[in-house]
C-alpha cells in the first residue's frame, strides 16, 4: 500500500476483496457469479467516471448496482474534502471508494433481486452487520435459513503436495520483519526473569499466536547449561508419553527398570529426582503444546512432575480454549505462572502433520504414522507385514532391473491374507478385508486389480520411509 | 513416492517427539553452545537501571527477596495451620471415639443386629486447591494419635482394584515400618489387593502390639480411609468399597472421612439408599479460608508482617481472586509471592526495604547499602518525596534543607531518607491502630454493619476518610452512644493505641496529633462533664439557655441520644466533645496512604501484572494478535492511507476495519472468516483472500503461491481452534467463535 497508494489500481482492488468477501456469504445459488462478473468488471470500471460523476451531480440514471442514495451520501462527503484541497483528488477517491465497496459486501444477504436498484434499503443492509454476535449466533444455529455457502469446492484449484506448497513457502518473503525481530528481542530479555520465576517455583505457560517452538528451544538451549532438559513435541501426532517419561528417566535420572503407565513413571520420576541417589538436583522439562493431541489426557501425570520442587515445567498452549484442560486442582499442581509470548511467527512445523489442504492421494509418512497410532496392535501387525514384504522385495529388487520407473513392490491379496492369517493377526477373510478398507480410507494401503484379475496392493512409500516407520512403531 | 522428510531443526523428528539436552560437562545432546551469560547467574536478577545498578544493590535485592519471603511463607503456612487445627481436631476425637462399644466389650459386638462403617462427612469448601494440604495435615494428625491413614485422590482411584490398591499400599506402607521393626519383611509388591488382606494384617499387627506391650496406643487405633475429593470418585466404586468395607468392620475398625467440596445431596444422590445406610454418619465443618484469609490480612497487612504492602488496586485484585473466584488461599499466597517477586526484581528501589527494617537511632553506618546517584535521582522524583521536601521548606533554615535534599545525594540518603522511613513505619503503626479502633466501634454497632477486616483494610486503602460511606456509619454509632457505652468504647481505643509499643505519634500524622493523649482527655472529660464545662466557661456561657433547642436541631440525626432525657446539657457537650475527638484520632489513624513519603515505592501498583500473570486470558491473546495486530507489530505498511495523513488518525474503528495486503497470512484469513457465516466455503474463503493479497505492493504473487500461503493460513486457524472440518458439505469448514 506504501507504494502504490492512490492509484486507480488500488482502489478497485479493495472492492474486489468485498464482493469476494461477499461470495463467501452469499445467500443464493447464481448469486456467486454474479459477484465474480462483477469483479471481473471492477478492475476496468476507471475512477475517472467518478470523478466525472462528481461534477455532474447525481446521475440521472443508474444501471450500475449501485445505490444511487448511497452515491449521493458518497459524493457529499468527498466533495467537503475536495473543497479543501484540490491536488488531494487522488486520496479521496480512495476514501470514496472505500466507503461505497463496503455496502455492496452485504447486500446479497437480504435484497431479493439481483438487478435494480434498491433505493431506500440502506438501513437493511446494515442490518446483517448490527446485529450482536450472539443473536447471530442462533440465528445460524436454529434460524433454518442461515446464511447459504456457494457449491463450490477446491477441486477448481491445482492440487499442491505438502513438498511444493514447502518449496514456495520458503520462497514468501516475510512480512514484518523489523518488527517482529524486534518483538523476539524483546521476548529474549525476559529469558532471565523466566529463570527466576521457574526458581522460585513456577511453572511457565505461553500463551499468544505465533509459534514459540523457535524461542523456547532456544532457552531451553541457555537452559541446559546449567540442567538437563528434556524437550518434548507435544503437537506430535504420534506422541507416546510413556516413551518420553522413559527417556527422561533413563536417559537423564540414569534409571534402569523403567515400566508401568505414564502415571506410575511420572510417580517414580516425581520421587527419584532430586534424593542423595539420583544426583541429578533439578531439571527443566519443555513440553511445546501442551495441549497437543496426545497430551490432552495424560494433564494429570504431567502435573504431578511439575508439582515437583525438582522439576521446572515450561509450556506452550496454542488452542484458544486450552485452558478448559485444567481443573482447579490440576492447575493447582501446575502452579502456572502465565506468559504472553506472541511471536507471529508460522506454525510450520506444528501444522506439517496436519493434511488438511494438501493433496489427499499423497498421505505422507506422517500421517501413516498418525494412523497407525489409532490402530490396535492386530492392525498395526498387518500394515508391518506389507511393509516387511514390500521392504524384502526392493532389497531383492535391487540388483535386477526395475520393472518400472517408481513403482513400488505390490503384494498378491490372497499371500498377504495368508500371511497375516499365518501370525493369527486376523481370523476371516471379511474382517482382514474390513482392515483393509480402513486403510485404505486413510490412503495407507492402495490397491489395484491386475491383468489377470488377481488385487494387488500395496503401501505407496518407499522401503527407506517404511524402514523408519517400522522403527517408530517399536 | 513420498520424498524422505527434512527437519527443519535439531528438535525436530518424524520419529522422536523428546529430546534431551544435558549441561556441556556431560556427553550427549545436541544443545549446549553457550552464549551470552548463563541465565542462573544472579538467580536470574538482572542490572537494573539500564544495567547502571550496582552489584552490591543487585546482591542486596536478592538477599532481601529471601530474607522477607521466607518467614513470610512459615508465617502464612503457621496462620492455616492454626486456623484449621480446630475442625481437624474435632475429626481426630470423632475417630477416636468412633467404635467405642465394640471396642470395650466383646458383648458389645454382638449387640449390633447390623454392620455399619463409622463415616466423617468432612464439608472443606470450594478451594478444592487448599484441600491436599488440609486433608494431608489431617492425615498426619491421626496418625500422631496411632491410627492408621490412607488418603486417597479420586485420580488414582477410577476402578475398584486401583482403590484397593491405593488404600492397601498406603496402608501396608506404614506397617511395612512394623513389620521391618518386627523383623518380618515381606514384599508388598507381591501381594494380590484385597481388602481381606486388611483383616489378617490387622489381627497380626494387634497380636504384635500386644506383645510388644504397647497395648493402649494400638486397642483405640483405627484404620482411617480419608477421600479426599468425594465428588471426583466414581460413585459405584465407593459404592462397593462401603459394602466390602462393612463385610470386614466387625474385624477391622474402619473409619471413612468423606471430603466434600459441594453439599451433603452429593454423597445422597451418589451412592445407593443400602450402602448409606451401611454409614454411621457425623458432619464436620472444615470451611475456613475466610477466617484463614482475615488473619492473613490482618498479621501481613495490617500489623505490617512483611516490608512489602500492596496498593488499593493491587489489593482489590487479591481479594477479588479470593472472594469471586475460588476462595483459595494457594492462589492468595500465589499471587502475594509473585508481587514480593517482581517488587524485588524490577524495582530498582526496593533495596530501601533494607534501611526499613533498620532500628529507629541506628547509625549510618548500620545501613546495608549505598544508592547508586541514578537510584537517588529515582527516590527524589517520587511525587510523594517531593511534597514530603517542600514542605520542610516551610520551617527555619527550611530553604537550606530543601537545597541539599535536592543536590547531596549523601545528605538525601543519611538525612532525609531515615527521616521519611521513620515517617513511613510510624503511619503503618498509626493505620493498625486505626484499624484496630474501627473494629472495636463495629463491635458497638448493629449485626449488619460490622465488616470483616479484609473489608476494613480495603476501605483504609482506597477511600479517603471522608469518602467512605462505613466510616461514617461507624461515627454515627458512636453518636448514638450513652455517657456509660461511650466510656467503655474510650477504654477499648486507648487499649488499641498503646498496644503496640513505641509508636511515635508526632510521626503519625503531619500535625503530630497524640492520639491516646486525645482519648485519654476525652474519656476524662466525659468523667467529669462539669468540670470541662467549668473550664470553656465561654463557650458555655455565649451559648447559654437556647442550648437545648440548639442541640435539637445539631443532634437532628441522633435520636436516641437527644430522646434520653437524663443526660444533662453539660454531659451532652462532653458527649459531643468524645464523638469529636473519636472522629479525629480515626481521621488520623485511617488518613490514606498517598500522602506518606514513599508510599509509592512500598505499596504495590502493579495490579495489572498479578491479573495477566494469573488470570491470563489466551484467546483474546491471540484474537488481539490476530483481529489487531498494531498491538503487537507497530508497523507504518498495515496503518490505511487516509491514516497516515492524519485524516481519520483519531477514527480507531474505522481502521480497524480495512484489510490490508500487508498483514500477516493469518490476520487477513482471520478477518476474512469474521465476515462469515457458520459455515464457511475454502474456496469461497480462497477467492477473497487471494483479491486482498493480489493488492499487495510487489509484483502480484502467483498463483501457487497464494494458495500455498492461503493454506498455511487456513492450518493455523484451525490449529488455533477457530474453524474445524465438517462432512457436512464438501470442502467446507464450521466456524467455532463469535463475537469479537
Amino acid at each position: 500500500m506504501t507504494s502504490d497508494r492512490g492509484t486507480p489500481r488500488t482502489a478497485p482492488r479493495a472492492r474486489t476483496r468485498f464482493d469476494m468477501g461477499m461470495a463467501l456469504t452469499a445467500t443464493r445459488k447464481g448469486r456467486r457469479t454474479l459477484l465474480t462478473d462483477a469483479t471481473h468488471e471492477t478492475p476496468t470500471r476507471p475512477s475517472a467516471e467518478i470523478t466525472d460523476v462528481l461534477k455532474l451531480g447525481p446521475p440521472a440514471e443508474t444501471d450500475d448496482k449501485e445505490n444511487s442514495s448511497e452515491e449521493v451520501a458518497a459524493l457529499c462527503s468527498v466533495a467537503g474534502q475536495a473543497v479543501e484541497s484540490e491536488n488531494g483528488d487522488e486520496d479521496d477517491e480512495d476514501d470514496e471508494d472505500d466507503s461505497r465497496s463496503a455496502r455492496p459486501a452485504y447486500r446479497g444477504h437480504d435484497s431479493g433481486s439481483d438487478s435494480g436498484p434498491d433505493h431506500g434499503g440502506g438501513d437493511n443492509d446494515d442490518f446483517a452487520d448490527a446485529r450482536p454476535a450472539y443473536e447471530r449466533y442462533f440465528q445460524d444455529l436454529h434460524g433454518g435459513r442461515g446464511p447459504k455457502t456457494s457449491d463450490n469446492t477446491l477441486s477448481k484449484l491445482p492440487r499442491l503436495t505438502q513438498a511444493q506448497s514447502r518449496a514456495i513457502l520458503a520462497r514468501v518473503p516475510a512480512k514484518h520483519e523489523r518488527e517482529l525481530a524486534l518483538l523476539g528481542s524483546l521476548h529474549q530479555r525476559q529469558f532471565r526473569q523466566w529463570y527466576f520465576e521457574m526458581e522460585c517455583g513456577f511453572s511457565i505457560v505461553f500463551y499468544g499466536f505465533g509459534s514459540k517452538r523457535r524461542l523456547l528451544n532456544g532457552l531451553a538451549e541457555r537452559l541446559a547449561e546449567d540442567a538437563p532438559v528434556a524437550i518434548i513435541n507435544g503437537y506430535f501426532p504420534a506422541l507416546n508419553l510413556k516413551q518420553s517419561l522413559e527417556k527422561i528417566a533413563s536417559e537423564i535420572l540414569g534409571l534402569a527398570d523403567t515400566t508401568g503407565s505414564p502415571a506410575d513413571l511420572a510417580a517414580l520420576i516425581h520421587g527419584y529426582i532430586g534424593t542423595a541417589a539420583c544426583g541429578v538436583e533439578t531439571m527443566y522439562i519443555v513440553v511445546h503444546n501442551i495441549d497437543g493431541q496426545c497430551l490432552r489426557k495424560h494433564q494429570a501425570t504431567l502435573a504431578v512432575l511439575a508439582s515437583s520442587p525438582h522439576i521446572r515445567l515450561l509450556a506452550s498452549i496454542d488452542h484458544i480454549e486450552a485452558p478448559l484442560l485444567w481443573d482447579s486442582s490440576t492447575a493447582t499442581r501446575f502452579n502456572w505462572a502465565w506468559h504472553d509470548l506472541t511471536t507471529f511467527e508460522p506454525y510450520a512445523v506444528e501444522t506439517s502433520y496436519e493434511n488438511f489442504a494438501a493433496d489427499t492421494r499423497d498421505v505422507g509418512p506422517r500421517g501413516v504414522l498418525h494412523v497407525l497410532a489409532s490402530l490396535t496392535e492386530n492392525a498395526k501387525g498387518i500394515f508391518r507385514v506389507l511393509a516387511e514384504y514390500q521392504i524384502a522385495e526392493s532389497v531383492m529388487e535391487d540388483g535386477a532391473a526395475p520393472r518400472r520407473a517408481g513403482a513400488t513392490p505390490e503384494m498378491p491379496f490372497s499371500s498377504y491374507f495368508a500371511a497375516c492369517r499365518d501370525q493369527f493377526l486376523v481370523s476371516s477373510e471379511m474382517t482382514f478385508r474390513s482392515q483393509l478398507t480402513e486403510f485404505r480410507d486413510h490412503q495407507v494401503i492402495q490397491s489395484r486389480h491386475a491383468a489377470d484379475g488377481s488385487e494387488l496392493v500395496t503401501i505407496p512409500l518407499d522401503a527407506a520411509t517404511l524402514g523408519t516407520i517400522l522403527e517408530s512403531m517399536d | 513416492m513420498a520424498e524422505a522428510y527434512r527437519p527443519m531443526d535439531a528438535y525436530d523428528s518424524m520419529t522422536d517427539s523428546t529430546f534431551i539436552l544435558k549441561p556441556p560437562g556431560r556427553q550427549g545432546g545436541p544443545g549446549g553452545a553457550s552464549k551470552g551469560g548463563a541465565l542462573s547467574a544472579d538467580g536470574g536478577f538482572v542490572r537494573l537501571l539500564q544495567g547502571r545498578e550496582p552489584a552490591e544493590s543487585l546482591a542486596l535485592r536478592r538477599r532481601l527477596f529471601e530474607e522477607m519471603w521466607a518467614p513470610l511463607e512459615a508465617l502464612l503456612v503457621e496462620i492455616e495451620r492454626e486456623v484449621n487445627s480446630v475442625g481437624i481436631l474435632e475429626v481426630c476425637d470423632f475417630v477416636d471415639s468412633s467404635y467405642a462399644q465394640i471396642e470395650t466389650s466383646e458383648k458389645g459386638r454382638l449387640a449390633q443386629p447390623f454392620a455399619e462403617v463409622a463415616a466423617a462427612v468432612a464439608f472443606a469448601g470450594v478451594n478444592t486447591d487448599d484441600h491436599g494440604k488440609l486433608f494431608q495435615s489431617l492425615q498426619g494428625q491421626l496418625q500422631a494419635r496411632g491410627h492408621h491413614v490412607a488418603l486417597l485422590e479420586s485420580q488414582y482411584c477410577g476402578l475398584q482394584p486401583n482403590m484397593h490398591r491405593c488404600v492397601l499400599e498406603q496402608l501396608f506402607g506404614s506397617l511395612h515400618a512394623d513389620l521391618d521393626a518386627g523383623g518380618s519383611a515381606s514384599e508388598p509388591r507381591s501381594v494380590a489387593y484385597d481388602l481381606g488382606l486388611l483383616g489378617l494384617w490387622w489381627a497380626a499387627a494387634r497380636d504384635r502390639a500386644k506383645q510388644s506391650g504397647s497395648s493402649a496406643a494400638t486397642t483405640t487405633s483405627k484404620v482411617v480411609v480419608i477421600l479426599q475429593d468425594f465428588e471426583g470418585f466414581p460413585p459405584m466404586v465407593v459404592d462397593d468399597f462401603i459394602r466390602i468395607a462393612t463385610s470386614y468392620c466387625d474385624a477391622v475398625p474402619i473409619v471413612l472421612v468423606l471430603g466434600l467440596a459441594t453439599s451433603y445431596e452429593c454423597v445422597q444422590q451418589s451412592l445407593t439408599k443400602v450402602s448409606i445406610s451401611m454409614l454411621n454418619v457425623e458432619r464436620f465443618n472444615l470451611q475456613r479460608s475466610k477466617q484463614c484469609i482475615d488473619t492473613a490480612i490482618r498479621r501481613i497487612f495490617v500489623e505490617g508482617a512483611a516490608a512489602l504492602l500492596f496498593g488499593a488496586e493491587a489489593y482489590k485484585s487479591l481479594l477479588d481472586q479470593f472472594l469471586l473466584y475460588s476462595f483459595s488461599i494457594a492462589g492468595f499466597v500465589k499471587k502475594l509471592k509473585y508481587a514480593a517477586m517482581d517488587f524485588f526484581y524490577a524495582h530498582p528501589l526496593s533495596v530501601l526495604a533494607g534501611m526499613l527494617a533498620l532500628p529507629l537511632g541506628a547509625s549510618v553506618g548500620a545501613c546495608p547499602i549505598r544508592l547508586c546517584s541514578d537510584q537517588i535521582e529515582l527516590v527524589r522524583m517520587q511525587r510523594s518525596v517531593q511534597r514530603f521536601v517542600e514542605r520542610q521548606a516551610e520551617g527555619e533554615g527550611g530553604k537550606a534543607f530543601v537545597r541539599r535534599a535536592l543536590t547531596d545525594d549523601a545528605f538525601l540518603q543519611d538525612v532525609v531518607l531515615p527521616q521519611m522511613l521513620r515517617r513511613l513505619v510510624a503511619y503503618r503503626q498509626g493505620y493498625c491502630v486505626g484499624i484496630d479502633m474501627a473494629a472495636e466501634i463495629q463491635a458497638l454497632a448493629p449485626e449488619s454493619a460490622r465488616k470483616p477486616v479484609r473489608t476494613l483494610h480495603y476501605y483504609g486503602l482506597s477511600r479517603p476518610f471522608d469518602d467512605c460511606a462505613h466510616w461514617k456509619a461507624l461515627l454515627a454509632t458512636v453518636r448514638r452512644l450513652k455517657p456509660a457505652e461511650m466510656a467503655l468504647l474510650l477504654q477499648g481505643l486507648s487499649r488499641a493505641a498503646e498496644r503496640p509499643a513505641g509508636i511515635d505519634w508526632a510521626l503519625v500524622s503531619e500535625d503530630g496529633t497524640d492520639v491516646p493523649r486525645a482519648l485519654r482527655d476525652a474519656a476524662e472529660m466525659l468523667a467529669d462533664p462539669d468540670k470541662a464545662a467549668a473550664d470553656a466557661p465561654t463557650k458555655a456561657a455565649a451559648a447559654g439557655a437556647p442550648r437545648r433547642t440548639r442541640a435539637r436541631t445539631e443532634v437532628a440525626g441522633r435520636p436516641l441520644r437527644f430522646f434520653d432525657s437524663a443526660i444533662s446539657d453539660a454531659q451532652l457537650c462532653a458527649l459531643d466533645k468524645c464523638c469529636e475527638a473519636v472522629e479525629a484520632v480515626l481521621r488520623v489513624c485511617l488518613r490514606p496512604y498517598h500522602d506518606v513519603p514513599l508510599s509509592e515505592v512500598f505499596y504495590y501498583r502493579h495490579s495489572h501484572l498479578l491479573d495477566t500473570t494469573f488470570s491470563a486470558q489466551p484467546r483474546a491473546a491471540v484474537q488481539t494478535a490476530l483481529g489487531r495486530p498494531r498491538y503487537y507489530i507497530d508497523c507504518d505498511c498495515c496503518a490505511p492511507a487516509d491514516a497516515k495523513d492524519g485524516v481519520a488518525s483519531d477514527d480507531a474503528e474505522g481502521e480497524d476495519q480495512r484489510i490490508m495486503p500487508t498483514m500477516e497470512d493469518a490476520s487477513i484469513a482471520y478477518r476474512l472468516h469474521q465476515e462469515c457465516g457458520r459455515m464457511i466455503n475454502v474456496y469461497d474463503w480462497y477467492t477473497s483472500f487471494a483479491s486482498v493479497v493480489e493488492g499487495q505492493g510487489r509484483a502480484a504473487p502467483s498463483q501457487s503461491e497464494i494458495q500455498a500461503r492461503f493454506m498455511r493460513a487456513v492450518e493455523e486457524m484451525r490449529f488455533l481452534g477457530f474453524i474445524k472440518a465438517t462432512q457436512r458439505k464438501t470442502d467446507h469448514v464450521v466456524r467455532l467463535t463469535w463475537g469479537a
